[in-house]
């Protein structure tokens, strides 16, 4: 499970936020923040609401913890698959650092031609069947649905969520 | 579409700007076959219909949704590369 520091670099990063607009936002120094996203210290629970409100999202999900578990959708709860979003993060073990978010629906359209391997160049992509990973969508699974370690270190990660 | 390129050498960042409905172009298609290796054109030509169908749905997520990050990547050195669509 990646850390609070990486997980909230990454929510400001993927806000368009800097660590001064979140400092400001907050009436805190920018220090602050960047010791947070450095895991050198951490927000109290007053300020996770509010971090939490700037996103928009749950403290769980600020905290990192809804997007762990794939869950099971019965058909009456399930999404159009407009109102998906595919997520694949890669942490490459020499540090670089790779995350690309598709709409659902542009990833039907390469799904069947393997493309989303050819267009990522990524070794650690080539052995994950996406075939697979889009029927389990269309039977009602969302969250991370892989989570593996490739042979040459990088860690990849393909979440499905939710808008 | 937007791509940042922003780097620890450079003081500013680079912006590209162009509308991703080019892609739609089959000029844009030809150009692309035109430099590209004789082995990789059956890929191009492949490809291109599907971006071209893709680029409809990006824009309709994006008129549904707003703006988002459809790639980044963030290199050890310090460079960034955003495709902002």
């Amino acid at each position: 499970m990646e850390s609070f520091g990486a997980r909230l670099a990454e929510l400001r990063r993927e806000h368009n936020l800097t660590q001064n607009d979140i400092a400001d936002r907050l009436n805190i120094s920018a220090q602050a923040v960047s010791k947070w996203e450095n895991d050198l210290t951490s927000p109290d629970i007053d300020t996770l609401l509010k971090l939490a409100d700037i996103f928009n999202i749950s403290t769980d999900e600020l905290l990192g913890k809804n997007k762990i578990e794939p869950v099971y959708l019965p058909t009456e709860q399930r999404k159009d698959i407009n109102q998906l979003v595919f997520r694949i993060i890669v942490d490459s073990v020499d540090g670089d650092r790779v995350r690309i978010n598709l709409p659902m629906a542009a990833v039907k359209i390469f799904v069947n031609n393997d493309s989303v391997k050819v267009f990522s160049g990524n070794k650690a992509l080539e052995n994950i069947d996406f075939n697979q990973i889009f029927a389990l969508v269309e039977q009602g699974v969302i969250g991370e649905l892989v989570s593996v370690d490739s042979a040459d270190g990088d860690h990849v990660r393909i979440l499905v969520e939710s808008i | 579409m937007k791509i940042l390129v922003t780097t620890p050498e450079l003081r500013f960042p680079i912006k590209l700007i162009f509308p991703i409905g080019v892609l739609r172009s089959r000029w844009i298609w030809r150009i692309a076959l035109k430099y590209t290796d004789d082995d990789q054109k059956q890929d191009i030509m492949m490809y291109s219909g599907m971006i071209a169908e893709s680029v409809d749905v990006l824009e309709k997520y994006v008129r549904n949704n707003g703006h988002f990050n459809l790639v980044e990547v963030e290199a050890k050195d310090g460079t960034r590369v955003v495709i902002r669509i």
